[in-house]
């Protein structure tokens, strides 16, 4: 018998990190109750789950955490709506229900022997940090060719996961460039949006494949900026949100066209996505 | 294919033999005067002269509100479907059919509903060719038909005197083989005379051009139509509520200390709030917008997932529109 698709795994809240000043994001780190549930859940980066409160829903975010990590999920969520609003409320040892993992991941078959550039903005970083945790996982790296990462925010105190930006710079095999809007007095690297930096550094689009996350304004412009870099609509990967519920290509809501973010998606590559109708 | 008859008169005896394996339901008239699936044993007599009911009997299979899960004490726990056997006497074949396009959704194979998949597995459909088709039907356009099969899993079909019995599926044959000591095989007279009168209902129907819509669909995401079309819909929901293939749903919670359930309910693409996201951002905005994912939904999207438009020209969302919206006649304007 196949698992109720609507049951969630039981699950604790193990870590509650604050990521960000204006503490609006967190990062919240779960652990199965039942281990067996840990070797059930099998996914990769770019991959979402719904989590569950009993009494407030369910919501849909991605995972931040990397499978190559232990058997712990990270999902870094900001405080937006009801649910978030909710869970923002809860600390560590608190139960939580998980559903998933959901959707289609980052296309890792096609990553396989190709340069990698890594463009995120704001708290849409979430599955870019698993998606490079699992690259620089030991077992992993070798596969993939060299690593660009261009991450920015607003201002420095809005930048996440700061001790792993901290060890990926000090690392020679991937190269992590950091920008904010507007530096404050301790700020020493670049200044501006990201794709001010994405046209100062000129990656080549040769066997590369770009990942964007962002807020849509940075999308619009890093696919504009990734274009004129000559960087072929198919080898640009986007990872789009909707809002869901059942996560599974029933309820209706997530649609683009004839295309359910859910289980279709929720990464496209922005080839995919210009056969689609622009309703997102 | 088991073909059978059985006269008329001796309906109610048939219908009490299936009763002995659960529940049976049957067209009859409610407190409204309107004829509606009801309960065998409880209401009064069965009626065979209707055109269909105003529900489309899509409620057996994806009940309005359906419990997916308990909560106790904050814990999480499945429910279970009772298991009662179920028959559905006098489904028209545009809902029977409604039923295969339900199915393609909820039993796709790779993350099957099983909540759908209990409550379509306890019940047997019998289905009857519909005689009295409406000025609003058009199900000949949408691949069906009066006397089609397709979906149940027996067709009646009324005659003068008798009811012919076409089992359609395994299931439809089982029911038939149990209730045998009251059927008589079918004579080439009453076959003759089943078809005659599916051919007659069959030309009341008058066709309409969807042919070809998914086609035409493509070419039409920026037409005028959409803007003009749903200046009047007041977004109330009745066109998605009452029709058979409309399955969109929303899932909240009813919990009181730690203790409630969490619940299916049907909902519907001309709500505002049903794309609208934590952020206010709504990729849906306006009526425009929504009514063309209706429209799209219906008759390009899903052939181009399920291979059929979900849509059986049954009708309802014409007849019961307060506002009087004709998806016909918006599929007219689409252009060529």
């Amino acid at each position: 018998m196949a698992r109720n698709p609507y049951l969630p795994y039981s699950a604790r809240i193990d870590e509650v990190v604050v990521e960000n000043e204006a503490r609006d994001i967190k990062t919240f780190r779960l652990v199965f109750e039942d281990p067996s549930s840990a070797a059930e859940f099998r996914y990769l980066p770019g991959q979402f789950a719904e989590l569950s409160l009993p009494g407030v829903g369910e919501a849909p975010f991605g995972i931040a955490s990397s499978p190559t990590e232990a058997d712990y999920l990270l999902f870094t969520i900001k405080r937006m709506g009801l649910f978030t609003a909710e869970l923002h409320s809860l600390e560590a040892g608190t139960d939580i229900g998980v559903r998933g993992p959901m959707g289609k991941p980052f296309p890792w078959d096609q990553m396989a022997g190709k340069n990698l550039l890594i463009v995120g903005g704001g708290f849409a970083f979430t599955t870019l940090r698993a998606a490079i945790k699992y690259i620089l996982d030991p077992a992993n790296r070798t596969q993939f060719g060299s690593v660009l990462v261009i991450y920015g925010a607003r201002v420095p105190g809005e930048l996440m996961y700061k001790e792993a930006l901290a060890e990926w710079q000090a690392r020679d095999d991937i190269d992590v460039h950091l920008t904010v809007d507007k530096a404050d007095k301790s700020w020493t690297q670049h200044e501006g949006v990201v794709t001010t930096v994405l046209q100062g550094l000129k990656p080549s689009p040769e066997n590369t494949l770009a990942l964007v996350c962002g807020p849509p304004i940075m999308i619009r412009f890093a696919l504009l900026s990734l274009g004129s870099l000559g960087f072929a609509d198919d080898a640009i990967v986007l990872s789009l949100e909707m809002r869901m519920k059942c996560g599974i290509g029933k309820c209706g809501r997530c649609n683009i066209g004839s295309k359910y973010v859910c289980k279709d998606g929720p990464v496209f590559t922005y080839q995919e996505l210009r056969a689609l109708p622009a309703e997102y | 294919m088991t073909e059978k008859q059985i006269t008329r008169t001796d309906l109610d005896k048939l219908l009490g033999f299936f009763r002995e394996r659960g529940a049976v339901y049957a067209p009859a008239k409610d407190e409204a005067g309107d004829v509606a699936l009801t309960e065998v044993g409880r209401a009064a007599s069965v009626v065979l002269a209707y055109t269909n009911f105003r529900l489309s009997p899509k409620a057996f299979f994806f009940p309005q509100n359906q419990t997916l899960l308990r909560f106790n004490d904050g814990r999480a726990e499945e429910v279970g479907v009772i298991d009662r056997a179920t028959v559905l006497f006098g489904v028209r074949p545009c809902d029977a059919r409604a039923l295969l396009a339900l199915d393609q959704v909820f039993l796709d194979g790779h993350q099957d509903d099983p909540y759908y998949a209990g409550l379509r597995a306890r019940t047997t459909v019998v289905a009857l060719a519909c005689m009295r088709p409406a000025s609003s039907c058009f199900c000949t356009s949408v691949g069906g038909g009066p006397g089609d099969g397709t979906g149940s899993d027996v067709l009646a079909v009324a005659l003068e005197t008798d009811l012919l019995l076409r089992a359609q599926t395994p299931k439809g044959e089982e029911l038939l083989s149990f209730a045998a000591d009251l059927l008589a095989d079918a004579m080439p007279a009453a076959v003759k005379e089943a078809q005659e009168r599916i051919r007659a209902a069959e030309n009341k129907i008058a066709p309409v051009e969807v042919a070809n819509s998914a086609e035409r669909l493509r070419k039409a995401y920026d037409s005028y139509v959409w803007e003009t079309a749903s200046q009047k819909c007041l977004g109330c929901g009745t066109c998605s509520f009452l029709c058979p293939t409309c399955h969109c749903f929303d899932i909240t919670d009813e919990v009181r200390g730690g203790t409630g359930r969490r619940v299916r309910t049907w909902d519907c693409c001309a709500y505002a709030l049903f794309t609208l996201q934590a952020s206010g951002h709504n990729p849906r905005p306006t009526p425009k917008e929504r009514w063309r994912q209706r429209i799209m939904h219906k008759f390009r999207y899903a052939v181009e997932n399920f291979d059929r438009p979900f849509c059986m020209g049954c009708g309802r969302c014409i007849r019961n529109c307060p506002v009087s919206m004709d998806l016909r006649t918006m599929l007219k304007e689409v252009g060529p």
